[in-house]
């Protein structure tokens, strides 16, 4: 693929929304030759508005990233990705089409980024995979049926419809859903989220793949990084978060190694609950405790075990920050709040999220 | 009758049933049949005592039902809100001799047991014309509905049991009450005060009267801050005085007797605005309006004299009046800010924030430049305003820096009149102590929300010719080019550095 193919087909269309050309899979020669010559890539300056653009809708102060090596291996994956689920044989385990899914994979794995801008910039390009998709045209006629993913039929297949019985079908198919499907696909997938952190943690709320936390902790103790997540989180409503949060802690937790980023993780969710506290008036232990049982009603259980899992962190000492205290007005509420968390979801249930926390965050936790 | 529900089965005759998350078959509604009312209460009772009975009195009912044969039955039907709660609630029924069945409509399925962990599917659905078909292992319980009986009513019914031995061991003595005629409202405030017994009174009346004291519907009510061994025993032998023990919030029930269900566990049946007494000598329930309560100090003394006292002139001083100056002191005071003095340095930091201001603040905070900075205003409060001087109110009009009071600590009207604060007329004690306080007029002030915005040009612009949907554009679609002949031909997998 020419540098000029892949600057307006690929990386433009993948940072600010349009239609992905999709030519031959990219190989490592291509790569290399993107690499050396990436200024000859047309739509530089296009491609840096549109990143900065994305950025603007989390940071305030976004500043257009600069096309480096990362940018360009992300919209590669990306573009072999998509060229991999337009194959008919898209899931074979082996044969050239596994050869180019494990490349990818390889390509689309990166070292993690090294700063706040290499974060931001992969996330400009890597946060638009979820919204990925194609369109497939599916042709009956008398004598059988055609398919085309995402390319158009020709026009004679599409003659004499009435006399050839032609229908025509048309389908819009999520690729980000389809390649969780497919284990070559999905590994392609989890490795340019392993590499976007901040994207994988702006998609906390899908099903699949479960969120990272492992590798994503770091950022959370980044205030320029965090603050907006946590505006983003807040503005979807703790309780739609708060499932698939609690089931990504909870995985961290079982995890061996991982207490640093499970104390991260835990304060930040806890974090999350006292951002969400001052939002609303202050209220006594009864009165948190209505809108909690608003919140969890007709919801999961684990939704009312993220609350459980505030007051035992905050028991654990991981639940507020110090200086929380220094105003007796808001310390006696974030008390008040912590006591009807408690209260929700029970003793004894309280005792082993507390034990589970205990396990997970290790020396981070200590019994306050 | 049953077939037991196999893992991923996912066609059922029985209709609304679905597997939950774990694979257990579930419909919208749980119910549970009951022989007696005793078995009845007793459930209630043990759930109650194991978590919130609000949990399932959302859309409960119970049901007065009978079978085909006669014989009176209760059924419960509540929302299966999860399989937690149904087994929750198919463990304290079994334990109380009731069955469990979840479904909806009128048809329902045995709960699931140890015997088929998914649940029972109906192997054949019956036709019959009754209210309610109860599916299980060896027969088909046909139910038609006598009257539906509301929970609420069912908790007033019921009576308070005594308990074993005279007074419970365990009472909570700061959370005793008193319930006396009217008539002995006297001699017991009297008794009371004089014992230096922390209390508060108040005369309450029933929002329906009685026929039990329909004649003498006015009582006196005492909240007993802490009570003497000695005390409590005298007024448990007095004709006419009722001790009760606080239970939960809004309900009362008499010392020495139990509510058969747990009333802390039922709370969202009681107006938050009213009071329940449950009498267990005399079987009845009241209901109160929220009483106001005065501290019974208030209420007995007496012997006021309306004359005005003659003044003492003393050497010295001017007679009746101690002049001391106002002086702010500091120490932990001021709960909610309710104005901001932002200096003159930090108009930038205010004139970023205003954008992440909240609407409320814009249309309410109210904003005058003064020589210190930008004085801010708002009686809702200005805690998401986070930079200046934060002051609070001590009295009407009157702004203190937090972490200050004004001493000596006059009350709030003598603070008012002393200052000349006005609702107009806003005084200021600024920073740092000792400097003067300063008055505003509150009229000069504008709403920061119409201050806050800045010219700006507006440009007429004619609808949009271009065909492209910008909403759309956000989104990233694929489409395939051409590929070539052989485009796997020569692919180079080589490790890229």
């Amino acid at each position: 693929m020419d540098a000029e193919d892949f600057g307006s087909g690929v990386l433009v269309p993948l940072a600010s929304g349009g239609t992905i050309v999709v030519r031959g899979p990219i190989d490592a020669d291509d790569v290399h030759a993107l690499i050396a010559d990436k200024l000859a890539i047309p739509g530089i300056a296009e491609l840096a508005v549109a990143r900065e653009r994305t950025l603007a809708h989390f940071l305030y102060d976004a500043t257009p990233p600069e096309l480096d090596d990362d940018a360009i291996k992300i919209a590669a994956a990306v573009h072999n990705l998509c060229y991999l689920l337009g194959q008919d044989r898209y899931d074979e385990t082996k044969g050239p089409l596994h050869r180019v899914a494990l490349f990818t994979a390889k390509l689309a794995k990166l070292e993690p980024p090294a700063d706040e801008e290499a974060l931001l910039a992969r996330h400009a390009l890597v946060g638009k995979l979820r919204s990925l998709s194609r369109r497939d045209v599916s042709v009956r006629f008398w004598a059988g049926h055609r398919e085309y993913r995402g390319d158009v039929p020709p026009k004679r297949l599409l003659r004499w419809q009435s006399i050839r019985r032609v229908r025509e079908e048309h389908n819009t198919v999520d690729l980000f859903a389809e390649s969780l499907g497919i284990p070559s696909a999905r590994a392609i997938v989890t490795a340019l989220l392993g590499s976007s952190p901040l994207t994988d943690l702006l998609g906390i709320d899908r099903v699949e793949p479960a969120v990272d936390l492992r590798n994503a902790a770091r950022w959370l103790r980044v205030p320029r990084i965090a603050r907006p997540l946590a505006d983003e989180y807040l503005r979807r409503g703790l309780p739609a978060i708060e499932a698939p949060l609690v089931t990504a802690l909870m995985a961290l937790y079982n995890q061996k190694g991982a207490e640093d980023a499970a104390g991260t993780a835990t304060s930040f969710h806890s974090h999350l609950h006292l951002l969400d506290l001052i939002a609303r008036p202050s209220r006594d232990r009864e009165g948190h405790l209505q809108v909690l049982r608003g919140y969890v009603q007709g919801r999961e259980r684990v939704v009312s075990d993220g609350f459980g899992l505030h007051a035992a962190a905050d028991r654990m000492g991981l639940g507020r920050p110090r200086d929380l205290a220094r105003d007796p007005a808001l310390r006696d509420n974030a008390n008040a709040y912590t006591e009807a968390c408690a209260e929700l979801v029970g003793a004894r249930r309280l005792t082993e999220l507390s034990g589970l926390l205990a396990r997970g965050a290790g020396p981070h936790a200590r019994v306050a | 009758m049953l077939d037991p529900v196999a893992l991923h089965q996912t066609r059922f005759n029985t209709p609304g049933v679905i597997p939950d998350g774990r694979g257990v078959l579930l419909g919208k509604l749980g119910a549970l049949l009951f022989p007696s009312v005793d078995a009845l209460v007793g459930f209630f009772r043990v759930f109650g005592e194991e978590s919130s009975l609000d949990e399932i009195l959302p859309k409960l009912r119970i049901e007065e039902v009978r079978g085909q044969v006669g014989g009176r039955q209760f059924l419960v039907i509540y929302t299966a809100a999860s399989s937690y709660l149904c087994d929750r609630a198919s463990r304290i029924s079994a334990l109380l001799g009731g069955l469990s069945f979840t479904g909806s409509g009128k048809h329902f399925v045995k709960y699931r047991d140890a015997r088929s962990p998914l649940g029972y599917d109906a192997r054949q659905l019956s036709s019959e014309a009754v209210d309610f078909l109860l599916y299980d292992e060896r027969y088909t319980l046909t139910l038609t509905r006598s009257r539906e009986l509301a929970f609420a009513q069912l908790v007033f019914r019921l009576s308070p049991r005594p308990l074993p031995g005279l007074i419970d061991p365990e009472i909570d003595r700061d959370r005793l009450w008193l319930l006396a005629r009217e008539g002995l409202a006297r001699p017991i405030l009297g008794y009371l005060w004089r014992n230096q017994a922390q209390a508060h009174a108040a005369a309450i009346e029933a929002v329906q009267a009685s026929a039990t004291f329909g004649g003498r519907p006015r009582w006196l009510l005492v909240r007993m801050d802490s009570i003497e061994e000695r005390v409590l025993t005298l007024f448990g032998q007095i004709p006419g005085v009722e001790i009760y023990q606080q239970v939960g919030e809004r309900c009362l029930v008499q010392l020495g007797y139990r509510h058969p269900i747990r009333l802390d566990a039922c709370a969202s049946i009681f107006d938050a605005d009213k009071l329940y007494v449950f009498s267990g000598r005399r079987d009845a329930v009241e209901i109160f309006s929220a009483p106001q309560l005065a501290p019974i100090q208030s209420l007995v003394e007496r012997g006021f004299e309306i004359e005005e006292r003659a003044t003492i002139p003393q050497q010295g001083m001017v007679a009746g009046k101690i002049a001391v100056p106002l002086r702010l002191a500091p120490g932990e005071f001021g709960d909610k800010v309710t104005a901001t003095i932002v200096p003159w340095k930090k108009v930038g930091w205010l004139r970023r924030l205003v954008y992440a201001a909240p609407q409320r603040l814009l249309q309410n905070a109210r904003v005058l430049a003064i020589d210190e900075g930008l004085l801010i205003v708002s009686s809702e409060g200005l805690s998401s305003l986070p930079i200046g001087q934060s002051f609070w109110q001590p009295a009407p009009s009157v702004f203190v820096p937090i972490g200050h009071r004004v001493e000596p600590q006059v009350a709030e009207d003598v603070l008012v009149e002393h200052v000349g604060a006005r609702a107009n007329r806003l005084v200021i004690f600024p920073l740092p102590i000792g400097r003067s306080p300063f008055a505003i007029d509150a009229a000069a002030m504008v709403p920061l929300g119409r201050s806050a915005l800045d010219q700006v040009e507006v440009i007429e612009r004619a609808p949009t010719q271009a065909l492209a949907d910008q909403g759309g554009a956000a989104s990233v679609s694929v489409t395939h080019g051409d590929t070539g002949l052989f485009p796997l031909w020569g692919f180079s997998d080589d490790e890229v550095h």
